[in-house]
């Protein structure tokens, strides 16, 4: 059986973000890595074959020439073959879905895995997109994969806002991972090493998908006010104000 | 003339048959020692004379003083009484055999006759009868007492009851020899207990003697073509392993390069062929005494973690014909990542194993296969990006010192100290006070000193001491790029585990540097006037030695010395105290990784450091001051707290006026 | 005519109070212009009552026993249908686990272009502008629409949504279940102990430490306060280690990492290992009777009190 997992190269999530005069991400001295979700997504495609029934791993991923890194750590951490689909810019997740819709089609895996959204956009589209264009089941904010001996269906543990909830797909499927489906395994030196002999193979996206306009158009980007220094306050009565009127965080309430 | 004949009544063609025996005993004793000599030297044995000279009196320590052994006072004097009994008898055989062929030379009894030999005769009876009793005691505390570490098995009895009964019919036929050679019994008060098992043989005739002689000595021969098999290897390949050991200090572990990591696409211990001979040799040392595992934390509070038992598992190994077919996997995850690192075993071990390398070695296969997950994974990503375990942002590094005035390092400007602030000490509450304790200490001294500031990292410790080889060997020379950049005399650190690493592991990169722990510098302030104490101040205080600066780096002075000054008299010790101390639970990673609450070494200390009495627990570590402060917090006692000893001696410091005018002293710029 | 269709969060039986952003934003942006579509199992249409009094300009319902669990694959191909049906070039829902789920897979099925996450909104002269946090709120985004059309999902905290005087009438859109896809199959569900979020979900997290003595008071103050905001309960290492609160609720270095909006600490010290665990919340609110608790360093709003006096009183005046 063979997975497909699609991941990211984000920005390393613990770096402080700076944003250059003109409004663009900074990245001078910024490092980068495997998407923290796409991680977890890539690790439970690990341990399934672990289990059994999966015979390949095929990770994707698509962005600019740099992208190579990121599918070499996927290689490392024990993926089998990689495939990069250089895009000129960052697509977004609407071509993001359609390009790995092409992917599909010609790598006809029986699971999909991804994590549930990327750090850098947050977009959480992707997964469900995807599922959408190839009418397939999806199952996002997995926090537990299990596959059915006879291959044919998944059955998947959903973390929701009022607890979880369990579903059954029927194969080949669309599985989105949430930050509880599994802590990733630790990629040191040595294994990149060894997974330099692994193939990667490259796409230009453009022959994939024809370029559309993007349906949405960035107009500024800007650092939040930065955290104001917290301050004592004297009373209850003064804290229940506090948040609700300035930091607005307790709940709505039927008026 | 006192003397005796050799092969008293033993005919030519009797002796024959001996030596042929004796070919076959020796043959089958030197088969398994020749054939580990082998394994060892295959697999690089590395031998420096200069080394080896300096381990001379190790060896001698060791071996002659039984140092360790007799730490354990029972054992240690039953051992005492085994070692040294076999060793004189052998070297009266070893007499014996130099006079019989000497004879050819010299003449017969040119060598063993008169004082001499009266002399050798007492003193082997002597030292038999010491033999006979160190058996017995040994079979009492096998048989009767059966500690469980111990792990021992039928064939260990026999062997103790084939050496007992060898030489107990050694006695008879010295009793036997001397009730047939008339010519002796003028001297038979120099054969103490030889002479009582003369009483035996009133009328013995040669025939009966050479019977005795025929059962005595094949028994010989059978002990000794025995003595290589099983834990009495160690006979041989303890005193080696003594005198082999490497010189490099102990927690100290080998950088590997990431050149050989490309060509041999691995990186530690996966099999045995990743380790050279000279560990091969310590692995045969193994008595399986099982002080290690007695002295192991993490196995006391209930873990996996059996030090004898990852040596065993190794060892039995070593027969497989290739080396590099054997695996590591033997030992399971869950024992692997127990280990604290607190080098308890490798103090115990009389046979100078280095069970933490080896854990250490191990680690790091298992990382680069990339078999490592869980929290303690996180804290890697996180000190690879941020350059701290917690994953803080390093322009965050100086918040502690606020409202301090504390200089940042200049390339430009030389300073004394070199305050190593380190990562505890940045971040965590309870260590940052300790900082400011410390800061307050070092103004009030006039100390001349800076900070990296955010430039600094973390030493990396965390990361070599679970595995990441590489992530360590990036922090390390990074830091050591600034410290060479910067001018100053030596390095301060509150911190054992910067200490360790600063101290002994940087130089492995380029960076030499002297570094003191702080307790070593106040102690050197205080004794030199620059810091005034109200003396008797502070009572009832114990204190906790941290097993990186006590075991691992012989420090256990300074910081008693200072305790000592502020109570005007010494500490109440607990149980575990010097470097026999008690692991606080957080070496080796494990600060980062999840422990179950029935298993906290901390719980442990914690309890024996209460039974003092003491209302103060003392300490000079920031992780040992979390994981206690936390067991203390859980253990709901009010009445005792903790601090560390910079906090102890700002609150009885009595500096108000300049220091007086020193002269340049070391410590001055 | 209506070019905007909110999308009720609804778990199948009843429309759920997430909602009410997604209405704000609309009432704010398309005031009168938009449908207010519910969809679930035979009990949905009893939420008509409630959810009439919002200014929508008709409420849509869909109501049958297949979706009674409504699962994304099924409710998906419905909204596409609404979409159409009424001509709506907008969609928005609430970025709740429901509309995450859902609302994406609507996206692709009709090919729009969408914005999630959205936390506030204005018009300009040449159109819409929506603002949305990126690199976990490191970074807030303006976008422009380029066409008058796409899907909205928005946080549930965002907007505010006012009652009206007038009711919307009711309409209810035919959907044949036979059409529906029968790929996924709803197994069941666990719902958390007391019908608490989960940690990593939860909008809301109150923290207790050891100085709430027992089992019992834990439960009292910290799972009473928690749900009382609707919110999740943590602990710190040492109370779990105390036996005060069970193992899954330790909040820290090695245990759960949240970032809610609101993180409330009560009598927790703020030790780095536990910081680790909630240092990107949000608001951080501290309750600690030491004013010298490094916690009040990372702290937004602290109250130097007795958590005894200060959580009950909080209890009684939220």
């Amino acid at each position: 059986m063979k997975i497909l997992v699609s991941v990211k190269r984000v920005p390393d999530p613990y770096a402080k973000l700076r944003l250059t005069p003109q409004g663009a991400l900074d990245t001078a001295g910024l490092s980068w890595t495997m998407n923290p979700f796409d991680a977890i997504a890539l690790e439970e495609a690990l341990r399934l074959r672990e289990k059994g029934t999966v015979t390949e791993i095929t990770v994707v991923s698509i962005g600019g020439p740099e992208t190579e890194d990121t599918l070499r750590m996927a290689l490392a951490m024990g993926a089998d073959r990689a495939l990069c689909v250089l895009e000129e810019r960052p697509p977004d997740p609407q071509r993001v879905s359609h390009l790995l819709a092409a992917i599909y089609h010609r790598e006809q895996p029986q699971l999909i895995l991804m994590g549930k959204q990327a750090t850098d956009d947050d977009a959480n589209q992707v997964g469900q997109r995807l599922a959408a264009l190839l009418q397939l089941p999806q199952a996002t904010f997995a926090s537990s994969v299990h596959l059915a001996s006879d291959g044919q269906t998944v059955q998947v543990t959903r973390e929701v806002d009022s607890g979880r909830e369990i579903l059954e797909l029927i194969l080949p499927a669309v599985i989105t991972a949430d930050l509880r489906l599994n802590e990733p395994r630790y990629v040191a030196l040595p294994a990149i090493l060894k997974a330099r002999s692994k193939p990667l193979q490259h796409f230009h996206g453009g022959e994939l998908v024809p370029l559309v306009s993007p349906g949405f158009l960035l107009v500024k980007r800007e650092t939040p006010p930065p955290r104001k220094p917290g301050r004592k306050v004297q009373n209850v009565e003064e804290l229940i104000a506090a948040l609700r009127e300035e930091a607005k965080v307790l709940p709505n309430k039927h008026t | 003339m006192p003397t005796r004949t050799i092969f008293f009544h033993i005919s030519g063609f009797q002796q024959a048959c001996f030596y042929i025996l004796a070919l076959i005993s020796t043959a089958v004793a030197l088969f398994p020692i020749l054939r580990r000599a082998q394994i060892w030297l295959r697999a690089g044995l590395s031998f420096s004379l200069k080394q080896t000279l300096q381990h001379l009196t190790s060896l001698a320590g060791e071996v002659f003083a039984h140092r360790r052994v007799l730490r354990r006072r029972y054992a240690g004097i039953a051992h005492l009484l085994l070692f040294y009994g076999m060793l004189v008898l052998f070297i009266g055989t070893c007499i014996v055999a130099i006079e019989h062929y000497g004879a050819f030379f010299f003449g017969p009894h040119w060598l063993y006759r008169g004082w001499f030999y009266l002399t050798c005769k007492t003193t082997l009876d002597i030292f038999g009868l010491a033999l006979v009793i160190g058996i017995l005691l040994t079979l009492l505390r096998r048989l009767l007492f059966r500690p469980k570490v111990l792990g021992h098995t039928p064939w260990d009895t026999g062997f103790l009851l084939l050496l007992f009964i060898a030489t107990l019919t050694g006695f008879l036929l010295e009793g036997a020899g001397l009730a047939a050679d008339p010519s002796r019994h003028a001297y038979n008060t120099y054969s103490p207990i030889g002479r009582w098992f003369a009483l035996l043989f009133p009328h013995l005739s040669p025939t009966g003697y050479v019977l005795i002689w025929w059962v005595h000595t094949p028994l010989v021969l059978a002990t000794i073509a025995a003595l290589p098999y099983g834990r009495r290897l160690h006979l041989f390949t303890a005193p080696l392993s003594i005198l082999l050991q490497p010189s490099r200090p102990m927690g100290v572990l080998e950088p590997e390069t990431m050149e050989k990591v490309e060509q041999t696409g691995r990186i530690g211990v996966g099999t045995l062929a990743d380790l050279n001979g000279t560990f091969l040799l310590s692995l045969d040392a193994c008595m399986e005494c099982g002080r290690c595992t007695e002295a192991c934390p993490a196995y006391a509070v209930g873990k996996p973690l059996d030090p004898k038992q990852i040596v065993l598992s190794l060892r039995q190994q070593m027969w497989a014909p290739d080396l590099s077919e054997t695996t590591t996997d033997v030992i399971d995850d869950e024992s692997l990542w127990a280990c604290t690192n607190c080098h308890a075993c490798v103090r115990e071990c009389p046979a100078a194993i280095r069970h933490v390398d080896l854990i250490g070695g191990i680690r790091r296969y298992r990382v680069g296969e990339g078999r490592l997950s869980g929290s303690v994974g996180t804290m890697l990503r996180q000190l690879a990006s941020q350059k701290n375990p917690w994953g803080l942002p390093p322009s965050q590094r100086m918040e502690w010192a606020k409202g301090l005035e504390i200089p940042l390092a200049d390339p430009g400007q030389k300073t004394d100290i070199l305050l190593w602030v380190g990562c505890a000490g940045a971040f965590e509450p309870r260590a940052q006070a300790t900082m400011r304790a410390l800061v307050s200490l070092l103004n009030a001294a006039d100390v001349r000193f800076a900070v990296l500031g955010p430039q600094e990292q973390c030493t990396g410790d965390p990361a070599r001491r679970i595995g990441e080889e590489f992530l360590f060997q990036q922090l390390a020379s990074e830091n050591i790029a600034v410290l060479n950049s910067i001018g100053f005399s030596r390095i301060l650190t509150a911190c054992p585990h910067c200490f360790h690493t600063l101290k002994n592991e940087y130089p492995q990169f380029g960076g030499n540097y002297e570094v003191l722990h702080h307790t070593q510098f106040l102690q050197q302030l205080v004794q030199g006037g620059r810091l005034k104490l109200e003396r008797g101040a502070q009572t009832a205080i114990t204190y906790h030695d941290p097993c990186f600066l006590a075991r691992v780096n012989g420090e256990v002075e300074a910081p008693r010395a200072l305790l000592q000054t502020l109570m005007g008299h010494p500490l109440t010790e607990p149980e575990h105290y010097g470097d026999r101390t008690l692991c606080c639970g957080a070496g080796g990673g494990r600060m980062w990784m999840e422990e179950a609450g029935t298993q906290r070494p901390s719980t442990r200390r914690v309890q024996e450091l209460l039974s003092t009495g003491a209302q103060t627990i003392a300490l000079s570590c920031p992780f040992c001051k979390v994981m206690l402060g936390d067991s203390l917090a859980i253990s709901q006692q009010n009445a005792t707290h903790l601090a560390d000893i910079s906090e102890l001696l700002l609150a009885s410091l009595i500096n108000t006026d300049p220091p007086p005018p020193q002269m340049a002293t070391k410590q001055s710029v | 005519m209506t070019q905007w269709i909110v999308l009720a969060d609804t778990d199948g039986e009843t429309v759920l109070p997430s909602t009410l952003s997604a209405i704000g934003f609309a009432q704010m942006l398309a005031p009168n212009s938009f449908s207010l579509l519910i969809i679930g199992g035979a009990t949905i249409p009893d939420s008509q009552e409630l959810w009439c009094r919002y200014g929508a300009e008709k409420l849509l319902i869909v109501s049958l026993p297949e979706l009674a669990h409504p699962t994304a694959d099924k409710v998906a191909p419905v909204i596409a249908k609404a979409m159409q049906t009424e001509g709506a070039s907008w969609l928005v829902g609430p970025a709740s686990s429901f509309g995450r789920d859902l609302l994406p897979r609507v996206a692709g099925l009709l090919d729009l272009p969408m914005l999630s996450e959205i936390i506030h909104a204005e018009r300009d002269e040449a159109g819409f502008l929506f603002q949305r946090p990126a690199y976990a709120g490191n970074l807030l985004e303006t976008y422009r629409p380029v066409a008058n059309r796409g899907v909205l999902s928005i946080r549930t905290s965002a907007f505010q949504a006012e009652t009206t005087e007038s009711q919307s009438p009711v309409e209810t859109l035919k959907i044949d279940p036979s059409e529906l896809p029968t790929s996924t199959r709803w197994i069941g569900q666990e719902k958390s102990e007391n019908k608490r979020p989960d940690l990593s979900a939860a909008r809301v997290v109150v923290s207790g430490g050891r100085p709430l003595k027992d089992a019992a008071t834990f439960e009292r103050l910290i799972g009473g306060l928690a749900d009382r905001l609707g919110g999740a309960v943590g602990a710190t290492r040492a109370a779990v280690d105390s036996g005060i609160a069970p193992n899954e609720l330790q909040i820290g270095q090695t245990g759960r990492v949240v970032a809610p909006d609101l993180y409330i600490a009560v009598g927790i010290s703020g030790s780095v290992q536990h910081l680790a665990g909630m240092k990107d919340s949000k608001v951080i609110v501290a309750i600690n009777n030491d004013p010298n608790a490094p916690i009040f360093e990372v702290a937004d709003y602290g109250l130097v009190a007795d958590l005894y006096q200060a959580v009950p009183e909080l209890l009684e005046k939220l």
